[in-house]
């Protein structure tokens, strides 16, 4: 919470592409900003 | 106006017809239907614009699936804010029951509407920090207010919620 208040923005979770999906539907479903970008 | 707790729903006491008119307004306050901007908020994208298959596949696929959860809050929302067409004068102050199995539900039509409001007005963070302006300046005044008024509701919907856990 305190990065996203400092930075605008965190990293919530890493790992495979279509669980990282789920979790960032759910996250739109609490109307929050979320968005999946690939691990370099 | 009063808030209170009361057995298993939430009471809004000597709610004064135009804080009344604001909650009625929350239904429609969370349509985005004449605001692409609003839309835009509402059903965010899921990855950067580059992403260009998993970016149309979210609009076939889970879009649809957002926009049912968030039309069945403002639903239920809707029937809970039909208490507040039965008062028999005109101006009385009149109450509202939210029942806690609807919080959730109000937790999130409250929030689809500050959002639209907010990002159709273009408000700063210093405006919506900004808890003493006068509502009766203009219409974005009013949606100001709005927006604030629909935050203290969700702060208290919060509150309950914790204490009831």
């Amino acid at each position: 919470m305190l990065e996203v208040h400092n930075n605008g923005r965190s990293i919530l979770w890493s790992g495979v592409r279509e669980r990282a999906e789920l979790y960032v539907q759910q996250l739109h479903g609490y109307l929050l900003l979320a968005t999946i970008e690939k691990t370099v | 106006m009063e808030i209170c707790r009361q057995d298993q729903a939430l009471e809004i006491r000597e709610l004064d017809p135009f804080l009344a008119e604001l909650l009625r307004q929350v239904p429609e306050s969370a349509q985005a239907k004449d605001s692409p901007a609003a839309e835009e908020r509402l059903f965010s994208a899921p990855a950067a614009p580059e992403e260009k298959d998993l970016c149309s596949e979210w609009k076939v696929y889970v879009v649809p699936e957002l926009r049912r959860l968030f039309q069945s809050a403002t639903e239920t929302v809707r029937q809970d804010l039909e208490q507040l067409q039965c008062t028999g004068k005109p101006f009385a102050n009149c109450t509202l029951r939210i029942p806690l199995a609807h919080t959730d539900a109000w937790l999130n039509a409250l929030n689809q509407a500050r959002l639209a409001i907010a990002v159709t007005y273009q408000f700063s963070d210093h405006e919506l920090c900004d808890h003493y302006r006068s509502p009766l300046g203009s219409r974005r005044d009013l949606s100001l207010f709005q927006v604030n008024f629909y935050g203290f509701l969700q702060e208290f919907i919060l509150r309950e919620m914790e204490g009831n856990t």
